[in-house]
């Protein structure tokens, strides 16, 4: 008995401190073996991207670029954090359990677990998120840039880039990203990393310049190759859809938590006061939801002019109503049982048995409702920028890439396809996700 | 022993689409200090609307109390600010309910439940409160409280979620509880455990309670003296051995004669012939008539009043 706890003791110390260098690799030494591998994963790929983009990073506080820093600090936190959980989990290893009983939230992490599809929709939402707020590291090109748009324009995916190599009469050699032709003179912008300053420009008159030779930049893990091709201004595919994934998987959820608010309020005060009060706010949801939406969504952006707060308000403000009629009809069954009565008996306030008692009840059918609704959400957003009346053009957005695709359909058909795909790809997710929360949620469907 | 409670001619009607449902119609009764109260009846003759009507939780619309007064330690409750009123409910009167299975909210732990009540009336901090609802736990007759604070109540059995009820209603020390057939949904052998909780307590606390049945076994155990109820009115209200004993309403005596005994060998059990009435079209004269065997031909033309036949002994009828 006694060694037996002495060499629980024992290896319980050699997975703290495999946590401690390892995120994960303690929890797999304790035999949790799919958690550890989990972590392990996540935390190696995120170190290695935060390793080959190490000089972004520090770049990144200097430059005070707010997306920049923004994406520093994530990447940082997400370390930090996949760490530490990584930590407590091996500290807490063994206890906690028994005593605390099996919560509702307990229950609901097993029965999500069991559906896969579910679990992966949550994977490739959290991969999306992960990739908006990395953008400025991860995109490959400044997406706004058009730079040599003779040369780069309508690249199919997969062309690498060829940079002439500039042979000067002195014998310097510049690999030129960037070609501009300034009438007598050239300026040639030498391969560097554009994102941290260090891409000299020199410029030289014609009769300096020996020797031009092309070279293909061929290397994979060479950033200089549009993976995605480029649209009609040679502006790189990929790096405009990372960077319109900010735009869209922003306005997806900020509309939708502003929609959800909204709804569940004014569904708990016409569900829980019943009678005049829930007659006139439901008359007044089924008056907004006769309106077309998308109608409605473009009168009011056209009044104003079409920026990325007023889409994200008026995508709140017409997207209530369904969530409204769902709580409305969860609080009038949950007003009528008797732990209200009891609370009410308790000498509690109205609103706090409301907002406190009952709507924690109907917190599934809202989350079901809030993760679902994101992905028609980001459609309606798509759907607008390629109306033109979403984000304004350069900002790029999921819609308005497909916007300026239409334009060569046959001819570029990489342009309108790829982000039709990301955007295919989040709805899918969000459903999945959404779906498989619904299930594990609704006690009712539960074995 | 000086009133704690007093009832006068308490009217709570239900103003429903088909017409006035009169659920209480002009009760009158009081409460002692410390003492316990019976009030019976079949299901739907108003003594549930009754004990929401002392504790103003009465679903307003459809219904209403129109009449009557309910004096509470001196002051009408019914003439009291709703901010007022709630600072009785849960503190000076409390309530347990008939399911312990929907009584308790299902997303908070059951220590949470209780702390919210003590947190709300006592103004104490949340440790303090957490102390407390073990404490309480502990006095109803829990194990291991310190575990269980933490638990939900779907972890609990139905005897164990009424006890948490009573450890919720009684956190605040009322002097009155309002006990709403809290042993219905109990099996036998937890009632007769449940009851005599409330009793223990009862003594421990110096508490009145209006104990609410069908149950004539349950008041026998429990009660000083009953109120009979028939149609929204009292139809016999005394002490409990001169109802058990003497029963002068031939209702009352009806619900003891259809009590099956197991001195006696009974093919049939003995019931009362008929329907509740329905409460949208009471019967003319006495409510009782069309059920009743000794009706005359004055029962069908005149409600009786509430006569004080023995001293302390009140009946609703012609005929007693």
């Amino acid at each position: 008995m006694n060694t037996r706890t002495a060499q629980t003791e024992k290896k319980r110390t050699r997975a703290i401190w495999a946590s401690v260098f390892l995120p994960g690799s303690g929890l797999m030494v304790l035999g949790e073996l799919r958690l550890g591998l989990w972590l392990l994963g996540s935390s190696a790929m995120f170190l290695a991207f935060a390793a080959y983009r190490w000089g972004c990073v520090l770049a990144a506080f200097a430059s005070g670029k707010l997306d920049r820093v923004v994406a520093a600090i994530f990447l940082l936190l997400v370390l930090l954090g996949l760490w530490a959980f990584s930590l407590v989990k091996t500290l807490r290893w063994g206890r906690g359990t028994g005593d605390k009983g099996v919560s509702h939230w307990e229950i609901t992490k097993t029965q999500f677990r069991k559906n896969k599809l579910a679990v992966v929709g949550m994977v490739v939402v959290l991969a999306l998120y992960a990739m908006a707020f990395l953008g400025p590291f991860l995109a490959p090109f400044d997406p706004n840039a058009q730079d040599d748009i003779v040369r780069l324009r309508y690249l199919p995916p997969l062309s690498g880039l060829f940079s002439p190599v500039v042979v000067l009469e002195g014998g310097q050699r510049i690999v030129a990203q960037e070609v501009r032709d300034l009438g007598d003179q050239i300026s040639y912008v030498s391969v560097g990393d554009r994102e941290q300053g260090t891409s000299p420009v020199v410029t030289v008159s014609r009769d300096e310049v020996k020797r031009i030779t092309r070279t293909v930049r061929s290397r994979w893990w060479n950033q200089k190759v549009h993976w995605l091709g480029t649209d009609k201004f040679g502006r790189d595919i990929l790096s405009r859809i990372i960077y319109g994934s900010r735009i869209s998987l922003s306005i997806g959820f900020v509309a939708v938590a502003i929609a959800i608010t909204l709804g569940t309020f004014i569904g708990a005060i016409a569900g829980y006061y019943g009678g005049k009060v829930d007659n006139i706010i439901m008359r007044l949801v089924d008056m907004v939801l006769a309106f077309p939406r998308l109608f409605l969504i473009l009168t009011l952006i056209a009044l104003f002019s079409p920026q990325i707060w007023l889409i994200i308000a008026v995508l709140g403000a017409t997207g209530w109503m369904g969530t409204a009629r769902l709580i409305r009809g969860q609080i009038l069954s949950l007003k009528e049982q008797e732990f209200v009565q009891a609370a009410h008996a308790l000498g509690l306030s109205t609103p706090r048995i409301i907002f406190r008692h009952i709507l924690p009840n109907a917190m599934a059918p809202i989350i079901v409702s809030a993760t679902l609704r994101v992905g028609s959400t980001i459609l309606v957003a798509a759907a607008l920028s390629f109306l033109g009346l979403g984000v304004q053009p350069p900002t790029a957005s999921w819609g308005n890439i497909i916007n300026q695709g239409r334009d060569n359909l046959l001819g570029a058909w990489w342009i309108a396809t790829f982000p039709g795909l990301a955007i295919v790809l989040t709805v899918v997710a969000y459903n999945l996700f959404g779906d498989g929360l619904r299930d594990a949620l609704d006690p009712r469907l539960r074995d | 022993m000086g009133k704690l409670l007093e009832v006068k001619d308490l009217k709570t009607y239900f103003f429903l689409d088909e017409g006035v449902a009169k659920a209480v119609d002009g009760v009158s009764f009081h409460v002692d200090k410390g003492e316990t109260l019976g009030l019976v009846g079949e299901s739907g003759c108003g003594k549930s609307v009754s004990a929401l009507s002392i504790m103003r939780l009465i679903p307003d619309p459809p219904g209403k109390i129109v009449g009557g007064q309910i004096i509470l330690g001196g002051k009408n409750v019914l003439e009291l600010e709703d901010k007022q009123v709630r600072d009785i409910r849960g503190n000076e009167v409390s309530m347990i309910f008939q399911e312990p299975m929907t009584s308790l909210n299902p997303v908070f732990t059951c220590g949470s439940q209780i702390e919210e009540a003590v947190i709300l009336h006592q103004k104490v901090s949340k440790k303090e409160a957490r102390q407390k609802a073990i404490e309480m736990l502990g006095l109803v007759g829990i194990p291991a409280p310190e575990q269980r604070v933490r638990e939900y109540p779907h972890q609990l059995s139905g005897g164990m979620r009424q006890r948490v009820m009573i450890a919720m209603a009684l956190s605040c020390n009322p002097s009155l509880l309002l006990a709403d057939e809290p042993t219905t949904a109990l099996d036998v052998t937890i009632q007769a455990q449940i009851l005599e909780l409330l009793e223990r307590l009862q003594r421990e606390l110096h508490m009145a309670v209006i104990m609410i049945t069908h149950d004539l076994g349950v008041i026998a155990e429990v009660a000083s003296r009953v109120a009979v109820m028939y149609a929204g009115k009292i139809v016999e209200y005394a002490g409990v051995q001169e109802v058990f004993n003497t029963p002068r309403h031939p209702y009352t005596q009806g619900l003891l004669i259809s009590i099956p005994k197991l001195t006696e060998s009974k093919d049939r059990l003995a019931v009362i012939p008929g329907m509740v009435p329905n409460p949208l079209a009471f019967p003319q004269g006495c409510k009782f008539h069309p059920r009743c065997s000794r009706a005359i031909a004055e029962c069908r033309k005149a409600e009786p009043d509430l006569r004080e036949l023995v001293p302390d002994h009140w009946v609703r009828c012609f005929r007693a």
